[in-house]
C-alpha cells in the first residue's frame, strides 16, 4: 500500500520534473549582443531660403553631394553621396575630432568640390552596456569649430552623444 | 446641605456602578483549536535538486543550496535558505564574467491545507501545497575582464577590465508549491518561484550580469526548485497529549 502511495507521488513528481527542466533550457539567452552600440554625432544639412509669404528667412534641410573623412584618414564615411545628415563617429580615445566635409559647388560655372574642415571637440565617457555588448563610448560635445567656405555657420542641437540617434548639429551651408 | 451631598454622591456612585455593568461584558473565551500547543511541530533541512542539474545543463555555474524550515502549527513554516554559487561566462569576443558568492533567502511559506480534522484533531499532512513569500540576498563579488573597445573608423582598440570588490544584491520572490511525505520523514517537494525587484549596490544592473541565487539579471523572472529532505516531526500522539494537558 505504501509503495504504491510513493508511487503515484512520484507519478506527479517526475513529469513536473521533465517539464520544467524543457521550459528552464528553452529559455536560457543566447550570448549574443541584440543593442544598437553605434554611438554617431549626428549632423544635419540646412540652407536659409527667402520665404516670399512670410517675407523672412527660413531654414530646411538640403541634400547635398558630399564626401567626408576624418583628418589623417583614407577611408571615406561618404563618398560623394547625396544625404541631407551625415553621421559622424567621434574619437574614443582622443578629445577632438576632426573630419573634412567636401561639397560641391558651383563656381564660375566650374563644378568643384569645396572642402571646409570640422573640429568636434569633446569628453568621452566609457558606458559599460551589458556582458553580451561590451562597451560604448558616450561623447559630451563642448565645441564645434569649422571653417566658412560652404559652411555659413552651425548650431549645436544636443551635446550629448550616446546611442540614441538623435540630431546633435545642424550645418548650415551657404546658396551656391 | 451635607444631605444634598450625600445624595448626589449617591446618585454618582450608582450611575457609575450602572455604566460599569452596561461597559464590562465578560465574554467567553473563544476556543480555536487550529492554534493550540504544541506551536513547534518539526523542522525540515532540505537540498535543492535542480541546482546541480542545471550546472550540468548550462556548465559555467558551480553551486548548491539547501532550505530549512520550522513547522508551526502545522500551518505557517518560517524559511531561510543558503546556497553558494559559482559563475564563469564566457560571452564571446573573449569577455568573461566571474562571479562567486554564497545568497541567502529568508521567508515564509504558508500551508494551504487546515491542519486539523472538523473533530478539532491534528490531521498527518502528508501532502500539501504551500505559498510563500522571500526576500533573497546576494553578497558578491564580480569581475568582468577583457571587455574591447574598439573603435572601426579611426582604428583604435582597447581593452578594460571591471573588477569590483563587493556589491549587494536583493531581490523578491514568490513562492508556490507542494511538498510530500515520501517515507519515513524523507520528503521531496517542488516549487515554482517569480522573482523581480532586483536592486544593487552595483552602478549600474548592467554589471551585475548573473547574481548567484537569482541568475542572469536580464533573464527569466520564473524558476523552479526540486527538494529532496528530511523533516523531523514531533510525534502526533505527543502532540495531541500536550494539547490535553493543556486543556
Amino acid at each position: 500500500m505504501m509503495l504504491v502511495n510513493i508511487k503515484q507521488k512520484i507519478s506527479i513528481l517526475v513529469p513536473t520534473v521533465v517539464v520544467s527542466l524543457i521550459v528552464m533550457t528553452a529559455c536560457t539567452s543566447p550570448n549574443e549582443c541584440l543593442q544598437n552600440m553605434d554611438v554617431v554625432y549626428k549632423a544635419n544639412f540646412m540652407q536659409m531660403t527667402f520665404d516670399q509669404g512670410n517675407e523672412s528667412y527660413v531654414a530646411n534641410q538640403v541634400s547635398i553631394v558630399t564626401s567626408v573623412h576624418g583628418l589623417g584618414k583614407d577611408s571615406m564615411l561618404y563618398d560623394s553621396a547625396r544625404v541631407n545628415s551625415i553621421a559622424l563617429p567621434l574619437q574614443s580615445n582622443d578629445t577632438m575630432s576632426v573630419f573634412i566635409i567636401d561639397q560641391l559647388a558651383v563656381l564660375n560655372n566650374d563644378t568643384v568640390m569645396v572642402a571646409d574642415t570640422l573640429w568636434v571637440i569633446h569628453d568621452n565617457e566609457l558606458e559599460f552596456v551589458s556582458v553580451e555588448c561590451g562597451c560604448a563610448v558616450k561623447n559630451n560635445v563642448r565645441n564645434v569649430l569649422h571653417t566658412v567656405n560652404m559652411i555659413d555657420s552651425v548650431s549645436r542641437v544636443t551635446d550629448n552623444v550616446d546611442r540614441s540617434s538623435r540630431d546633435n548639429l545642424k550645418i548650415y551651408v551657404k546658396n551656391r | 446641605m451635607k444631605r444634598t451631598t450625600v445624595i448626589l454622591m449617591l446618585c454618582l456612585l450608582c450611575i457609575l456602578a450602572y455604566a460599569q455593568r452596561d461597559s464590562v461584558v465578560v465574554r467567553e473565551k473563544k476556543h480555536n483549536p487550529n492554534y493550540e500547543l504544541p506551536v513547534v511541530h518539526g523542522f525540515s533541512i532540505n537540498a535543492d535538486l535542480l541546482s546541480p542539474v542545471m550546472n550540468l545543463v548550462h556548465g559555467q555555474v558551480y553551486g548548491g543550496e539547501c532550505h530549512m524550515d520550522i513547522n508551526l502549527y502545522n500551518r505557517v513554516f518560517p524559511t531561510i535558505e543558503v546556497g553558494y554559487a559559482d559563475a564563469v561566462q564566457n560571452m564571446g569576443m573573449n569577455v568573461t564574467y566571474k562571479t562567486h558568492a554564497p545568497y541567502v533567502r529568508l521567508g515564509v511559506n504558508y500551508g494551504l491545507l487546515k491542519p486539523f480534522n472538523k473533530s478539532g484533531e491534528h490531521r498527518s499532512l502528508d501532502c500539501y501545497p504551500y505559498i510563500g513569500l522571500r526576500y533573497a540576498m546576494a553578497f558578491m563579488n564580480y569581475d568582468i575582464q577583457n571587455v574591447v573597445i574598439e573603435d572601426h573608423y579611426w582604428g583604435t582598440r582597447d581593452v578594460k577590465s571591471f573588477a569590483n570588490p563587493f556589491v549587494y544584491s536583493g531581490w523578491i520572490e514568490v513562492v508556490a508549491g507542494v511538498r510530500m511525505n515520501l517515507v519515513r520523514g524523507f520528503t521531496l517537494g517542488w516549487s515554482f518561484r517569480f522573482r523581480g525587484l532586483l536592486h544593487t549596490t552595483a552602478a549600474d544592473k548592467v554589471f551585475v550580469h548573473y547574481v548567484p541565487g537569482y541568475g542572469k539579471s536580464d533573464g527569466s523572472a520564473f524558476t523552479f526548485n526540486y527538494t529532496i529532505g528530511y523533516t523531523f516531526s514531533i510525534d502526533e500522539r505527543m502532540a495531541n497529549e500536550s494539547k490535553e494537558k493543556h486543556r
